[in-house]
């Protein structure tokens, strides 16, 4: 089963490597490579469009490694429009890696991506949004993965009854349309649920949709393994079946596995967007990339400032991202 | 007697992502015309890779010839193929009688190449699924589906590999009744006693080369190669017809 | 003719535990839940303490889980699915209108989902790792990758910008008074986007699998017999190959159907189309019970009706399950 170590091998998983890297680091450093605090809000700054970064001086000279931006100014014109003007006379200089990753000195702004309606910057938003929904999304992954193992590798490995009547409850688990669940179950929250209970629920709601499927995966793996000589081998041994099924079992099962969640991380993390997006999910004050898309919601919103779509990009992105490396995983799987 | 099929220094490899296998070469071999030529040799050793590029269907395992020639009397459509596997060999969602109808549009045809293989009957009904036919009659479809083509030869590519012994002995009776109507056969197999039965000559092969090549009797009397002795001690002994 | 009916029977006997597991689920989770569902209740303005009083009487929801539920089940044996608050309607009526334009719509998407998708997964197989098959997989991935209610956003962002399509909702204005034809053609036009978001991410996912399938399909031996048979190529891949590469896609169907019923539910709220999904969001946001539960056992005959339909196909399809019976749907 050992493949060629050769360039090819490591090229292949550099990109979603890469890719995936960037995803966490954003989420996880949040808190130093955003300029600023998700909940900073500046009525003198709403509907600010992504600050412009100069290079070049007013003279045309060039000022590659030291960018700078202008201070900006709200004005409305007749027909009650916003418009910000730059104020060319002081650059304020982008300081990195101080304090935070990227800052300004006051009072000019660094605003990446604009800001929403209430003035509040977009960028930091999506950094601080990314750490929630991926929390979110990988809580509930490692919860179903854990009950789907339990439940597959059980009914594979026992066959018969057990097997049999599981299957028939998992089969009614993936019957359950996700979303239906989640706008049912959100139905009877009381009102006064706090922003952490409603995370841990969405979590374990997702979780509890996500395992029959997993289960199975894992049930015909257990399956097809079971007949295999080192699982007899190991009997004769005398090792008990919760040793064969973690000793032997579970390397094997982790390729298909791996793939397997991968490819389910990204519709957790869609089910948890598309809740908070509707108000029954994460709310205000806190951030996760669903309730950022809220300022989507109205077409004349768009209109107005249309970096507000900015995170269903970045969503698309992280997606994306997990279904490259579910690919990948595939294809090292194929080749053995 | 100028040969049916002369292969020339040929030399055949598999492509597999960046790497590429040998299979088979150099190699030498001459089929004649209405011979029965027996391919033996072990798992490996380049017989069904010969097979199928003398078919010309090496291009679909990834193979490529890389070096000699095949200087061929027949078209590549003038050979019939019969596997080794007959279950995967069929369409599970294909009625052996449509199956027929696409190789030959005429129902008499199809009927005088099933009655020649002894399926017919009841049971044997055009519209059944080839889940429903045992391993045997399934070998004989396809023997039958050969022969629907009027081929002029017949690769025959451990045809008897999944059968038990009854059956092998009664599909090598059919095909010595196919040769004597003239079809040369190429019969590819590791059991070098049941091949012994059938065919006229056989060619022994290892690591892609023919070792030896004679009549059958001379083989099994006089080998001139270790290997050749080696495979006659190791295979049971199959009585002659 | 006649044992198919004995089948779909069965089945359909054999499914009906599923009908009532989810609004019973739905009732247990809804149980388990910390709070009291009569103070939330009791906090919404819009229901008077003496609705609540009513319901308390007539609905037996103050009692315990299983007798709230087996009430439940009485009134359905009756027809009664409850009284809505959020519509002021019976719940059956609610929903009947709205179960069919949710039928409608996913019937679309499902339609136009397989027919792009099959085609294309065959090309890409059969160009396996050229460039039209890289092109489509990465189109398939990004496809799959935007959520479908950004896309909704963005889809209607457009409509609006090159004003071409109508922005929400299922019937023009003026539906009435439109002829046959004219009707016909106004439910098409606002089905566009829906139709095109919902299959399309569907079309996506079964792209993937059908060319997972087909590659399968082509590196098995009988294929490589009918080659040797000299069968012509077109026959050999239109009927042999993609008869084999869909049989365990239509098994599939069925279990992709709550996915699809779930998309839809985001694509309706997002473009307004007026089904289940929209209900169950309103019914959600006024807490209306019996509409939840109402809509979550509709929800649940859908699916039954596709994964019989399925199960019916496969039949048509696969001769070797007509040996055997029922499929064994719990093998993979």
């Amino acid at each position: 089963m050992k493949t060629v170590f050769g360039n090819t091998k490591i090229k292949r998983w550099l990109l979603p490597a890469a890719l995936l890297g960037t995803v966490f680091i954003c989420s996880a450093g949040a808190d130093w490579l955003a300029p600023y605090s998700p909940q900073a809000e500046s009525r003198t700054y709403a509907y600010h469009p992504p600050s412009r970064v100069h290079f070049r001086d007013g003279q045309g000279k060039l000022s590659l490694f030291r960018p700078f931006v202008y201070q900006t100014r709200l004005s409305f014109d007749s027909l009650r429009r916003r418009h910000y003007t730059e104020e060319t006379g002081e650059k304020f200089y982008l300081k990195f890696f101080g304090r935070r990753f990227i800052s300004v000195p006051e009072p000019a702004k660094i605003y990446l991506l604009g800001t929403d309606p209430r003035g509040r910057d977009v960028f930091s938003r999506i950094l601080f949004g990314t750490r929630v929904s991926l929390a979110a999304a990988l809580l509930g992954v490692a919860l179903a993965t854990t009950i789907g193992f339990l439940v597959g590798g059980i009914a594979g490995y026992f066959g018969g009854w057990t097997d049999h009547f599981l299957m028939r409850v998992s089969e009614f688990f993936i019957m359950i349309p996700g979303f239906y669940l989640l706008l049912a179950l959100r139905s009877t929250l009381p009102a006064g649920l706090d922003s952490r209970q409603t995370f841990l629920l969405i979590v374990l709601i997702l979780s509890m949709i996500g395992w029959g499927s997993l289960s199975r995966v894992v049930r015909g793996m257990t399956l097809s393994l079971k007949e295999r000589e080192f699982v007899a081998a190991a009997k004769v041994l005398g090792r008990g079946p919760f040793g064969i099924l973690t000793r032997h079992i579970l390397p094997h099962l982790v390729s298909y596995l791996g793939v397997a969640v991968s490819l389910a991380i990204p519709g957790y993390i869609l089910g948890e967007s598309a809740l908070s997006l509707l108000g029954l999910g994460i709310q205000d004050p806190d951030v996760s990339l669903g309730n950022l898309l809220q300022d989507c919601m109205s077409i004349p919103s768009i209109q107005l400032s249309p970096w507000v779509l900015a995170p269903g990009f970045w969503l698309a992105f992280i997606s994306f991202c997990f279904y490259l490396l579910g690919d990948r995983i595939a294809q090292s799987g194929e080749i053995q | 007697m100028t040969p049916l099929i002369r292969i020339e220094k040929l030399e055949l490899k598999y492509e597999n992502g960046r790497k590429t296998l040998p299979a088979v070469g150099p190699l030498d071999l001459e089929i004649r015309s209405g011979e029965a030529l027996g391919l033996i040799g072990e798992s490996g050793a380049g017989k069904s890779t010969l097979g199928l590029c003398l078919l010309g269907l090496l291009a679909r395992k990834n193979g490529r010839i890389t070096g000699g020639r095949i200087v061929s009397a027949l078209k590549a459509e003038e050979i019939a193929y019969i596997p080794q596997d007959p279950q995967a060999s069929l369409d599970p969602l294909c009625a052996i009688g449509k199956f027929l109808n696409e190789i030959c549009p005429d129902p008499g045809k199809i009927t005088e190449a099933l009655r020649r293989v002894r399926l017919t009957g009841e049971r044997n009904s055009l519209k059944s699924y080839p889940h429903e036919l045992s391993g045997g009659m399934q070998q004989r479809l396809l023997i039958a589906a050969a022969l629907l083509r009027s081929p002029k030869m017949i690769i025959a590519d451990e045809p008897t590999a999944s059968l038990d012994m009854l059956l092998q002995r009664e599909i090598v009776r059919l095909f010595k009744e196919i040769q004597n109507t003239g079809i040369t056969f190429l019969f590819i197999s590791h059991n070098i006693a049941l091949a012994g039965t059938f065919c006229d000559r056989l060619a022994i092969m290892k690591n892609g080369r023919v070792v030896e090549v004679a009549p059958t009797g001379e083989i099994f009397k006089t080998p001139s190669q270790n290997y050749t002795r080696e495979l006659i001690d190791s295979t049971p002994e199959v009585s002659r017809d | 003719m006649k044992t198919l009916l004995k089948f779909a029977f069965k089945r359909g006997l054999a499914a009906l535990p599923l009908l009532f597991f989810l609004p019973f689920i739905t009732l247990c989770l809804m149980h388990a839940i910390p709070g009291n569902y009569f103070d939330s209740l009791r906090m919404n303005p819009q229901i008077s303490a003496e609705t609540i009083a009513q319901y308390e009487k007539n609905y037996h929801l103050g009692a315990p889980l299983i007798l709230q539920y087996g009430y439940w089940l009485k009134n359905l044996l009756r027809l009664d699915l409850g009284f809505s608050f959020a519509y002021q309607q019976p719940v059956l009526s609610v929903l009947k209108s709205r179960a069919w334009n949710t039928f409608l719509l996913s019937g679309a998407s499902i339609l136009f989902a397989w027919g792009i998708a099959l085609p294309l997964g065959l090309l890409a197989a059969i160009k396996r790792n050229r460039w039209q098959d890289r092109i489509l997989r990465g189109v398939s991935y990004l496809g799959l990758s935007f959520p479908n209610f950004f896309l909704c956003l963005l889809f209607l962002y457009l409509a609006y910008r090159t004003g071409g399509l109508p922005l929400s909702g299922m019937r023009s204005v003026h539906y009435d008074a439109l002829t046959w034809a004219g009707k016909v053609t106004d439910i098409a036009q606002h089905m566009i986007i829906p139709v095109l978001i919902l299959g399309g991410g569907s079309a996506c996912h079964l792209f993937r699998l059908m060319r997972a399938q087909t590659v399968e399909v082509l590196d098995k031996d009988f294929v490589l017999q009918l080659e040797a048979s000299r069968i012509p190529r077109r026959t050999i891949l239109f009927r042999h190959v993609l008869r084999n590469a869909v049989n365990p896609l239509v098994t599939l169907f069925g279990m992709e159907l709550p996915a699809l019923f779930s998309g839809a539910a985001l694509v309706e709220i997002f473009t307004g189309w007026p089904g289940l999904g929209q209900v169950m969001l309103s019914a959600v946001r006024s807490q209306d019970l019996f509409l939840v539960l109402g809509n979550m056992l509709v929800i649940s005959f859908l699916l039954i009706c596709g994964n019989l339909i399925s199960d019916v196909l496969l039949i048509g399809i696969d001769p070797r399950i007509r040996a055997w019976n029922p499929p064994g749907r719990s093998t993979s």
